[in-house]
């Protein structure tokens, strides 16, 4: 392996930014020139290391699959860009942004440039991780330019564009472009059966996963593999007494299965539920309906504790009723039942509004789904999977973002919103208890208002949209951490004028 | 002359790897189909066994599905047909398939047969698209196959033991189980945050 090679798959390693952010966050805790020397000892030891593994071949297979194409972009751009300090020397680093976006672009304009005469327009074909490193590029120039909610918004609607529409918009190839347009003819839209599909991330050897609810069950196959929930049904499908057996095929898909479990845990472990509040598609699209609701003029509803509950207590079991029957899958006779009934693939996926709803975003109405007939489970996957989206659409219409109090893959993300990477901070001596920060909180939470004790409100709901950070008006009294370091720091309103540190 | 060059090279062909197959009763729930139809396996011949199984240990990987070869205790090279369905392509290379061979019921009786793969083997294999099992030679005649512990290796415990004896031995890319670790250790950095928060 090249040299180039090593530090391309080093630079790839999920854990890179996570043994950047942890020593990041020990020398934060307490600093000192020793501890930071430590710190980036600790860091160089980690690519050390993983360079010298990645000459074991059979070791270089198994760290393969804990690499990710999104990561490059995270450690060369995401990092610095939050971490270095506003200085001569993070001008001078904003040229590199600058240089990934020209080579994205360029490859873009040269791949364009490079199709054989006769080939109809094949939209952006450009390689993934060079996507990945332009997009994030092209975010943190214009994040020098926009306050948190518009720089938010910014990243929603270019994550959703890349996620909804990187199936068919971001192929790797011409050939990627082809053969996903041969699968478009022929793939039958269809919930109930429409099982496996090509993402542009899908790799024989690897799945690439997000923590937020990126759907692949549309024609062209979507840009990632999936969401957690698409990644614990396929876990559970995994027949383990096959793999005891000694089955390779059930063994290699079991060894993918839980290093993309350790990959996504990684990305988790760092953003919490920040990936629903900012990349989440189908949280978009619901902002969408929000925003709808918002100018037509009409009031949003206050949840009660009753319904928020409800909404916990409904996500929760929806979830286990889901990876219940995708519990069921491996036992399946001939044909396709467990107990006399009918359990498709994927079930949790199929009563999901995201398999109904992402095929539309990217064809219009044209690619709803047929729904499922009702020899499915007596009818469980038809009536539920019409239940939830008008549950969707209600929540998102008059709730904001009440949906993702029912979410089950947010639930997941939820778990790392204490003790992750990502807190929320309040320094309970400055707050004033005006309550803005409920007042715009899309999730309605209370605590962050109420609490006077402690300086971490991070809570379980929370997806670190960070609006309460932006309407807070007491300088200093709210702000995002990550690792320690402040990412986004309220200000008193005459103050409010965006300022280098309240950029994030 | 060149001819015995290419004879002594012949014998002396690299191999990537062996093992050796223990061979069992058709376990009940085997999931390969049985019938007549055109992908049909033959019959074995009276005094054979028919042989079908996965096979993909950890250090397995050929080329072409050619380079493998079986052999019985007395080395006799055992025609072997592969399921074309079933062949398993891993970082570019064939890391698993379900293989058939007959083997003489007599020569099992002196010892164990052997599966050998590399580079240099080369053997004529039958491509099939998938298998369908005899059903005349069901469960008699039908035979499937492990993969004997090597010399030295730990004592063969309960079934289910004995395969996590094979998982910690293998290596890279099934090395499934030892992505438990990063998982584990993401979930123990997280409890441990979370107590000192609290």
């Amino acid at each position: 392996m090249t040299a180039l090679a090593t530090a391309g798959r080093t630079l790839s390693s999920v854990f890179l930014p996570l043994a950047i952010l942890l020593a990041l966050a020990a020398a934060r805790r307490r600093p000192g020139r020793l501890r930071t020397a430590g710190a980036a000892g600790a860091v160089l030891l980690f690519v050390a290391a993983y360079a010298e593994a990645l000459r074991a071949p059979e070791l270089s297979r198994w760290l393969y699959r804990l690499e990710s194409p999104f990561v490059p972009a995270i450690a060369l751009v995401v990092l610095p860009a939050l971490f270095l300090p506003r200085t001569g020397a993070w001008r001078a680093f904003l040229l590199v942004p600058a240089a990934f976006l020209l080579l994205a672009l360029g490859a873009i304009v040269r791949n364009l440039a490079a199709l054989p005469a006769g080939t109809r327009f094949a939209w952006f074909l450009v390689h993934p991780q060079l996507l990945a490193l332009g997009l994030a590029s092209f975010l943190a120039l214009a994040g020098r330019l926009l306050d948190v909610n518009r720089f938010r918004t910014l990243v929603r609607i270019s994550t959703f564009l890349v996620l909804m529409y990187g199936g068919f918009a971001f192929r790797q190839s011409l050939a990627d472009y082809q053969a996903m347009k041969g699968r478009r003819m022929t793939a039958t839209a269809d919930i109930a059966n429409l099982s496996e599909t090509s993402p542009v991330l899908r790799d024989a050897d690897r799945l690439a996963y997000l923590p937020a609810a990126p759907c692949r069950f549309s024609a062209d196959g979507g840009y990632v593999q999936g969401c957690v929930m698409e990644l614990l049904q396929r876990g559970l499908q995994i027949n383990w007494r096959r793999v005891a057996a000694g089955d390779p095929g059930e063994a290699a898909v079991a060894a993918i299965a839980l290093a993309a479990a350790a990959s996504i845990l990684a990305l988790a472990f760092a953003g919490a539920r920040w990936w629903c509040g900012w990349t989440c598609p189908l949280s978009a699209l619901g902002d969408g309906i929000d925003w709808a609701r918002r100018r037509l003029g009409l009031p949003h509803v206050k949840t009660t504790p009753t319904i928020r509950a409800s909404y916990l207590f409904s996500g929760l079991s929806f979830g286990a009723v889901g990876l219940l029957l995708a519990s069921a899958v491996p036992h399946l006779d001939a044909q396709g039942r467990v107990l006399g009934c009918r359990i498709p693939l994927y079930p949790f996926c199929k009563l999901c509004p995201g398999q109904q709803l992402c095929p539309v975003a990217a064809r219009g109405l044209a690619g709803y789904p047929p729904l499922p007939g009702t020899d499915w489970l007596f009818g469980l996957f038809r009536f539920g999977a019409l239940a939830l989206l008008a549950l969707f659409v209600i929540s998102f219409a008059t709730g904001r973002k009440l949906w993702c109090r029912f979410c089950p893959m947010g639930m997941v993300g939820g778990l790392f919103n204490r003790g992750g990477l990502l807190a929320l901070r309040k320094q309970p001596l400055k707050c004033n208890g005006c309550g803005a920060c409920n007042e715009v909180c899309p999730m309605d939470i209370h605590s962050v208002a109420r609490d006077m004790e402690h300086e971490d409100v991070s809570c379980f709901d929370c997806v670190y949209c960070l609006k309460c950070v932006a309407a807070c008006p007491r300088t200093d009294c709210l702000r995002a951490e990550l690792a320690g370091h402040p990412v986004a720091v309220s200000r008193t309103p005459h103050l409010a004028a965006p300022t280098e540190e309240s950029r994030p | 002359m060149f001819a015995l060059a290419l004879a002594l090279l012949a014998a002396h062909a690299t191999l990537a790897g062996e093992a050796r197959l223990e061979i069992r009763d058709i376990p009940e729930g085997f999931s390969i189909a049985t019938g007549d139809g055109p992908n049909t396996l033959p019959a074995p011949a009276a005094g054979t066994f028919l042989v079908a199984g996965s096979f993909g240990p950890a250090d397995f990987a050929v080329a072409d599905p050619a380079q493998v070869r079986a052999l019985d205790a007395d080395g006799r090279v055992l025609p072997l047909a592969v399921e074309s369905a079933t062949l398993l392509a891993e970082f570019g290379e064939i890391s698993g398939m379900r293989i058939a061979f007959e083997l003489p019921a007599e020569s099992l009786a002196r010892g164990l047969p052997r599966l050998e793969w590399g580079a240099d083997v080369t053997n004529v294999t039958r491509l099939v698209d998938r298998f369908v099992l005899p059903a005349a030679a069901m469960p008699a005649a039908v035979r499937t196959f492990t993969i004997a512990a090597a010399a030295g290796s730990a004592p063969e415990g309960p079934p289910q033991f004995a395969t996590l004896e094979v998982i910690a031995d293998s290596r890279a890319d099934t090395y499934y189980l030892w992505y438990l670790l990063p998982i584990a250790m993401v979930f123990a950095l997280l409890a441990v945050r979370k107590a000192v928060a609290r």
